[in-house]
């Protein structure tokens, strides 16, 4: 399809699109995208598309589809706007910082039609503010999140935690944004069982970044994953085994700290141990759900977003077969 | 003898070591009880 042809024009009128969805990516996290979706909506029309065979600024494909899933190897950026500026909402599960940057500071102005744009629509970024935003319900007051994660889904995803560890950590504290060496920072984190405690590290993870925005008065925000000696030992060499089709059972660990009603400091602290690509594709599949039953405003969403119905999407996720923990038995400080 | 009188005085020691560290220590007890626990989400 060449550039001139005009029957490549898209709908942008949200009123005449329905409630298809595209699917860009067939990986690991691609295929429980779909599987999700023809669970909860059967006879619904899904799309899937290879983004490095179709011009998704064009194609007519994607006319009647309002919902987008970009579950592709990142980075995603340009997918994404090429979809919003024809008025289709996305759904990106894109984990890598410049990524992640990029979208964020493209939706204001690249965002048509009344369409939504969820940044970090995996297991982290993603999940993992979802339950941040839960968990700081229960609190009067939030100054420190920390996020832990361990896992991975399929090869990208293996690759880019190889990058992860090679790269510049960012995390946030009083003084702004900081960088830090990745690999650096052990810290030993408790996540759910079967998991159960796995030395983290620092690592270049969009966490931080998406976090402060929607929780813009918190003073610290860290991110960690989990590496073992040879992750950290090979992170500047290339890969040297095939990563897996898909890694084992993954994890988040979120730790939310910060006051009472009554001033009291209070520690709260959630997560989940499941299957990486199956976290992701559930977090994804709930976003599409939400946009289509027109739960999301339009214009940029972030995950941990006070002005959406996290409860609600929380639910969904865990109606989509992930299950949510909580860390009893702190001491209290 | 002179062996096995050492090894009460070592072993007297130790106890009285490890006692006081009990007794005077300030490391609290750990949690006994709690972990991770499956939550149940309210339906709105």
């Amino acid at each position: 399809m060449n550039a001139a042809d005009p029957s490549a024009r898209a709908s942008s009128d949200p009123e005449v699109r329905g409630d298809a969805v595209a699917v860009i990516g067939n990986g690991v996290v691609g295929q429980r995208v779909v599987k999700r979706l023809e669970l909860k909506g059967p006879g619904r029309r899904i799309v899937r598309l290879d983004e490095r065979t179709t011009d998704l600024s064009r194609t007519r494909r994607l006319d009647q589809v309002a919902v987008a899933v970009l579950a592709h190897p990142g980075p995603h950026h340009a997918a994404a706007r090429a979809l919003v500026s024809r008025g289709v909402s996305v759904v990106s599960v894109g984990d890598r910082v410049a990524d992640v940057d990029s979208m964020i500071r493209f939706s204001a102005s690249a965002i048509g039609g009344g369409a939504t744009l969820v940044v970090g629509a995996g297991m982290s970024p993603g999940l993992t503010g979802v339950i941040a935003r839960h968990l700081a319900a229960q609190l009067a007051e939030v100054d420190e999140i920390h996020v832990a994660i361990h896992g991975t889904a399929g090869p990208a995803c293996a690759r880019q935690h190889h990058r992860a560890l090679a790269g510049v950590a960012l995390s946030y504290d009083e003084t702004g944004f900081v960088t830090s060496r990745a690999g650096s920072g052990r810290e030993l984190a408790w996540f759910p069982e079967p998991v159960g405690a796995y030395d983290c590290y620092r690592a270049e993870m969009p966490v931080a970044r998406v976090l402060h925005d929607v929780f813009p008065t918190v003073t610290r925000i860290t991110a960690r994953m989990s590496a073992n000696r040879r992750d950290r030992f090979t992170s500047r060499l290339p890969m040297l085994t095939p990563p897996h089709p898909e890694g084992g059972v993954g994890a988040v660990r979120v730790e939310v700290r910060g006051a009472d009603h009554d001033g009291g400091r209070q520690t709260v602290i959630g997560g989940v141990a499941e299957m990486v690509g199956t976290a992701a594709a559930a977090t994804a599949a709930s976003y599409v759900e939400h946009i289509l039953d027109g739960s999301l405003p339009s214009g940029l969403v972030l995950p941990g977003d006070e002005q959406i119905d996290n409860a609600g999407l929380l639910r969904r996720i865990v109606r989509f077969g992930v299950r949510l923990q909580e860390f009893t038995g702190v001491p209290s400080a | 003898m002179k062996l096995i009188r050492r090894l009460m005085a070592a072993l007297t020691a130790t106890i009285l070591a490890a006692a006081a560290i009990r007794v005077r220590g300030s490391g609290g007890t750990p949690p006994q009880h709690g972990g991770w626990q499956p939550v149940d989400l309210p339906e709105r």
